[in-house]
């Protein structure tokens, strides 16, 4: 098999608490290749968020750690064992991130041209102050930024939302990343302005070869931007496919789910929307068996004993559900927006 | 429209707020419609529009800066102090963020039973329990949860809590202000299909308000779409998610996320140009028109008012005349 | 996909058919949630894991134990002058030697210790009482009330106390306890009114307070059973951290002499008294300073674990 552009093997991410140690990323396996879209997709505290901090080891300060026997390659290289030096590098010229509240992401004491130069300088020293300048410039132009003369003198707070959004963008391609990962990057804003930033990085997507890693929970977004999708609950991958086979035959239970609690055009008007009941499990203590086991309307006695392996319905769609087990009774998707 | 009461009466309502530096933001600038009884009726648009504003100013948490409220056929303006207790008996709100809605301090009981010591001041200490426990049926909830602590639920129980805090006190109207906007994909869902399931049970009014477009139209039997305080359009919600006329109306719509690989709703969509103008800044003549595509120079001057173009469907703008 | 695996949904070895019955969700077991409690019992549950608020509190306890019991334990009494053992140095008969006159300095710490933590105590729950009507009543009227009472509460704070103590003991002519503690009561309740000012104008805005007013509970009752629940851990948290600055200033205020006068003791009075002999009975300044020390670390530790403990945000 020929090398993927970034590479992730049963990553595990444990965060400890003084209430004890919380797992939130489970054994998660994928790669991404140059060009590609991948989506990752899931509710609150399903851990994707976690896991893309994790590609370059960026936690907050969250007293977070790798567990033992995750590989996360980038390029061929091992980023868990990687030094300050190295992360310092990658962070930005190898792996770019745009952030979920513009509001709270920049630097409100920092013009905006700083905030994209001062990336621009710190990967190559070589950069002189004006040239850095220039660039941005240039980057706001890119990222359709009226005046963007005028506009690298501003702070954060003389812009609107859907602007300092185009910033954080400005600022995740300023060194060139192979890839980008954007968290939710369009959860804070407007409908219109939502729409206009996705064109942007679809533009983006068009003209570079770019590779994008976009976390959100919005399925409208991910059917249109993503080529594969990676369906996450409670730190572990349920589904995964290209879009259209996640659209067209979902396996997993929970993917049915999310697909129909969504009301689209065609549901029931004031008809029952499917919803999953209970809450999410305690991410504090080990899960025997299946995670959705106790929410999962087709729960069967083993999903409680024992985690389903992931098994392969195409080369590109895999699921991890008991359902496929030859012994299962055979099941069909729920058809959208139908009674509970 | 078919023989319906009409709940609220609500003309040229303004909300204007005073700004630093001796502006002032135009939160409601004239907004005219009626809440008819047993509807979902349903308000959207984008930041600034003024419609977490207009639910406010209805239920009498501003007062308004002109215009008349008029509910059951009684200005508001004239309720004297028998009035504004059936009033607020009857016409309640629930709120967005699930985490700031509900007093820490106090227990889940205490909270839902704080409008019973209002409203039903004869009631003995078992009847409030009993009815307490009811209302927590009536969400979802079992009685146990009376005992419980804010901190010690999710936002989607949490929700329900403030839903069933509304409740208690049996009231016929209940403001919606973005119920779900903080919750989970899946809980909304929950959260959504009890609102309907409690409006068909209990015969509620509901003004629904929302940025979710997809919701609105899922649960909403009239919409009203509104942009910088004030109203674009309003009517059925089949003819406003049919066929919208106003060209707001028409790039809001087209702005919604479908889940459909097939189809890229990015690429069909009504562009518009340009960001949304602040409150403070809202420009002279039509809002819209620094943003219209289809805007002449009369947009800039004028403000067009609000027009019926079929029965039951009303918009403002000046390409509609014919 | 790295691992492509079809032959285990082929693998029945151990598995029984009634495995694979759809059982779907189980209604009946709701999610366990941890046993309820109250806020007040959540908070102490928080505090206690808290190891240093807990060291504080012991630390306290201890202190307040010997400044109760310390002059009864002794073998003199605090003021009981014996010129002949004066100086006494350290020994099994007298535990921290004797003073100038004689006196039993194990006693006569202790003692002054009563002096020193009841003005601390004292002086910061008036100081608290004050702030918190003041307060009350800017933040309940608001607008040109609020500004006006405001105003005054910016001037008062801008005036050192140590100007306001010597002003005032010149004007009483009278030094002591009751002085001391009105000079630092005049202007030490700024701060909490500002506190607890703030702290209602923001709870008034919450989504609750306006939930009750919208279900139509009046406003008295939506301060006493909103507002003040709610500022009340603000307020225990500023009382705690008052107190060791109040018995700072008491002990700087003695130490200059403005403050206790002898007969009467207290810690920053014996710290005065022991100046002139540093140099020769070094111990005499050393066991009241370290009890001012310890008396403020205890308070604030508890203090810093108090308000952790109680900070809603911090809850998970």
């Amino acid at each position: 098999m020929s090398e993927h552009l970034l590479e992730v093997k049963d990553l595990a991410v444990s965060f400890s608490s003084y209430a004890g140690k919380i797992r939130a990323v489970r054994g998660v396996s994928f790669h991404l290749d140059a060009g590609e879209t991948l989506a990752i997709v899931g509710e609150s505290g399903c851990g994707k968020t976690v896991t893309v901090k994790a590609l370059m080891k960026l936690y907050g300060n969250s007293a977070a750690f790798i567990e033992e026997g995750s590989s996360i390659l980038f390029k061929g290289q091992e980023v868990v064992t990687m030094n300050n030096k190295e992360l310092s590098k990658l962070r930005g010229e190898g792996i770019g991130m745009i952030f979920q509240d513009p509001m709270t992401s920049l630097n409100p004491t920092l013009t905006v041209g700083y905030q994209i130069a001062e990336g621009i300088r710190f990967h190559d020293k070589s950069v002189t102050k004006a040239e850095a300048e220039k660039r941005a410039a240039e980057l706001l132009a890119l990222v359709g930024i009226p005046s963007p003369e005028e506009r690298i003198k501003q702070y954060p707070h003389q812009l609107s939302g859907g602007m300092r959004q185009r910033v954080m963008i400005a600022i995740a391609i300023a060194c060139n990343a192979d890839i980008i990962i954007c968290d939710e990057p369009t959860t804070a804003l407007d409908v219109t302005i939502q729409a206009q930033v996705l064109e942007l990085l679809n533009e983006l997507k068009e003209k570079t070869n770019k590779a994008f890693i976009l976390v959100t929970h919005d399925l409208g977004i991910v059917f249109d931007f993503a080529d594969r999708i990676q369906v996450m609950y409670a730190g572990v991958i349920l589904e995964r496919g290209t879009k259209y086979e996640l659209f067209d035959d979902p396996h997993h239970p929970y993917t049915w789910a999310l697909l129909n609690s969504v009301p689209s055009k065609q549901s029931q008007r004031k008809g029952s929307l499917y919803s999953i009941q209970g809450t999410p499990p305690d991410l504090m203590m080990d899960i025997k068996g299946c995670p959705f086991a106790d929410r999962c309307d087709y729960c069967m006695p083993i999903c409680k004993e024992r985690m389903p392996q992931e098994i392969a319905i195409t080369e590109s769609h895999g699921v991890s559900c008991w359902l496929e087990h030859s012994m299962a009774p055979k099941v069909k998707a729920p058809a959208a927006g139908g009674e509970e | 429209m078919e023989d319906k009461k009409v709940l609220f009466e609500v003309k040229d309502l303004k909300m204007y707020f005073p700004a630093r530096g001796g502006k002032t933001v135009k939160a409601v600038d004239g907004v005219s419609f009626n809440i008819y009884e047993g509807e979902t009726f349903g308000v959207v648009g984008e930041s600034g529009c003024g419609k977490t504003t207009v639910g406010r100013t209805l239920l009498g948490v501003y007062r308004a800066t002109a215009g008349d409220i008029i509910y059951k056929g009684k200005n508001v303006r004239d309720f004297n102090g028998d009035d504004k207790m059936s009033f607020s008996k009857n016409c309640q709100m629930i709120f967005q963020d699930p985490a700031a809605c509900l007093d820490p301090r106090m227990s889940i009981g205490t909270i839902v039973s704080e409008g019973l010591n209002v409203h039903y001041k004869s009631m003995t200490r078992e009847q409030k329990e009993e009815r307490v426990n009811q209302v927590l049926s009536y969400v979802g909830l079992t009685s146990d949860y009376a005992s419980r602590f804010a901190h010690e639920l999710s936002g989607g129980q949490r929700q329900r809590i403030g839903i069933a805090r509304a409740l208690a006190i049996e009231p016929s109207f209940i403001v919606c202000d973005e119920p779900i906007a903080a919750l989970d994909v899946s809980i909304q869902a929950q959260v959504v299909n009890l609102l309907t399931r409690l409006q068909k049970e209990l015969g509620l009014t509901y003004m629904f308000i929302s940025h979710d477009l997809s919701m609105v139209r899922h649960i909403s039997d009239r919409i009203a779409v509104m942009y910088l305080g004030s109203l674009v359009e309003l009517g059925d919600n089949k003819s406003i998610y049919g066929h919208p006329v106003h060209p707001y109306t028409q790039a809001l719509f087209s702005a919604i996320p479908e889940p459909d690989p097939y189809h890229s709703w990015l690429k069909n969509r009504v562009h518009l140009q340009g960001e949304i103008p602040s409150p403070i800044n809202a420009p002279a003549g039509c809002k819209f028109c620094t943003r219209c595509p289809k805007a002449t120079d009369r947009c800039k001057v004028e403000a067009p008012a609000l027009r019926e173009v079929e029965p039951g469907h009303y918009a403002a703008c000046h390409m509609l005349d014919i | 996909m790295s691992q492509v695996k079809t032959d285990w949904i082929n693998d029945t070895e151990g598995l029984s058919p009634e495995m694979f019955q759809i059982v779907g969700v189980d209604t009946t077991k709701d999610r366990v949630l941890r046993p309820h409690i109250s806020y007040w019992q959540d908070a102490w549950r928080r505090f206690k894991k808290n190891k240093l608020a807990v060291f504080g509190l012991i630390l306290l306890v201890i202190l307040i134990f010997m400044v109760i019991f310390g002059p009864i334990m002794a073998k003199h009494s605090f003021e009981e002058t014996n010129i002949a053992e004066s100086y006494h140095p350290i020994d099994g008969e007298y535990w921290f030697g004797a003073d100038k006159l004689g006196r039993d300095y194990f006693a006569r710490v202790w003692q002054g210790g009563r002096v020193s933590i009841i003005i601390g105590v004292t002086g910061a729950f008036i100081c608290a009482f004050v702030g918190c009507i003041y307060g009350g009543i800017a933040s309940y009227f608001g607008g040109k009330i609020d500004s006006f009472m405001m105003r005054i509460v910016e001037i008062l704070s801008s005036i050192p106390y140590l100007l306001v103590v010597i002003l005032l003991s010149l004007w009483l002519d009278a030094k002591g306890i009751k002085t001391l503690l009105i000079a630092m009561c005049l202007t030490g309740w700024t701060g909490i009114a500002r506190l607890v000012r703030s702290q209602m104008i923001t709870l008034r805005q919450s989504d609750y307070v306006l939930a009750a007013k919208l279900l139509g509970v009046r406003p008295l009752k939506i301060v006493t059973s909103h507002l003040i629940p709610n500022t009340i851990g603000l307020i225990i948290v500023n009382i705690t951290f008052r107190v060791p600055s109040l018995i700072f200033s008491e002990a700087f205020l003695s130490f200059l002499g403005l403050g206790i006068q002898s007969p009467d003791t207290s810690w920053g009075a014996l710290c005065s008294a022991a100046q002139t002999v540093f140099t020769f009975k070094p111990h005499l300044m050393f066991f009241p300073a370290l009890c001012i020390a310890l008396t403020m670390l205890a308070f604030t530790l508890m203090g810093d674990g108090l308000r952790d403990a109680l900070d809603p945000r911090q809850r998970k």
